[in-house]
């Protein structure tokens, strides 16, 4: 599966993106809110590696837990499908949790997502290509 | 297999998952009664005893489920 992103917790993302670019990080996507999760996103870009900033923007955001156990960190991989529905029923015979249903991604051009957890593995993202 | 087959092998999940041997989970058994028992390591529970039991459970008993006795029941469900 060719990866698509790594998702990086940030207490303040506007803080964690300037270090980034510090290191030579570039700016693909500017801050965006997602509604549906309540987080802040960034995408920033480092030859081919896509990291994906995010800053949960509530206790009631699905994020805050991780945040508030784990601080600013890489926590997800992030995974190109062409289904998410079907790669998602492959996964789950695999081994893997539905942790949240799918649903489209305001940040990721409205392209649908779902997060999954195996306990050997932690949490993965598929993103649908189209 | 009986619910008591189901606690002996729950009590291994459990033990796996919280690193703790000394758990022993009974039907009145609640998040508050371990101490890493938060949102995330729910997560990882259901993961673990979905793969133990080879069973899947839906989302709305995966948030819904009170105490280790609906658990349980939920497996034996599952199982028969």
């Amino acid at each position: 599966m060719k990866i698509h992103h790594v998702g990086y917790l940030a207490k303040n993302l506007e803080k964690s993106a300037a270090k980034f670019l510090e290191l030579g990080y570039e700016v693909e996507r500017p801050c965006k809110y997602d509604p549906i999760r309540k987080i802040n996103i960034e995408f920033l870009k480092n030859g081919d590696y896509r990291v994906e900033l995010i800053q949960p923007m509530s206790e009631e955001s699905p994020m805050f837990p991780l945040l508030k156990r784990f601080k600013n960190t890489p926590y997800h991989f992030c995974y190109e499908v062409e289904d998410v529905e079907i790669a998602a029923k492959e996964l789950s015979e695999k081994g893997y949790t539905v942790i949240q249903e799918p649903e489209i991604a305001p940040c990721i051009d409205d392209r649908r997502v779902v997060f999954m957890n195996n306990i050997s593995m932690g949490i993965i993202e598929l993103v649908e290509t189209r | 297999m009986t619910r008591e087959e189901i606690f002996g092998k729950l009590n291994e999940v459990f033990r796996d998952v919280f690193e703790d041997d000394d758990i022993t989970v009974s039907d009145a058994t609640t998040a508050d009664d371990i101490e890493d028992w938060d949102s995330l390591e729910h997560i990882n529970l259901i993961n673990a005893i979905e793969q133990e039991f080879g069973i899947k459970f839906n989302m709305g008993q995966i948030v819904s489920m009170k105490n280790v006795g609906e658990m349980v029941s939920i497996i034996e469900s599952k199982l028969s």
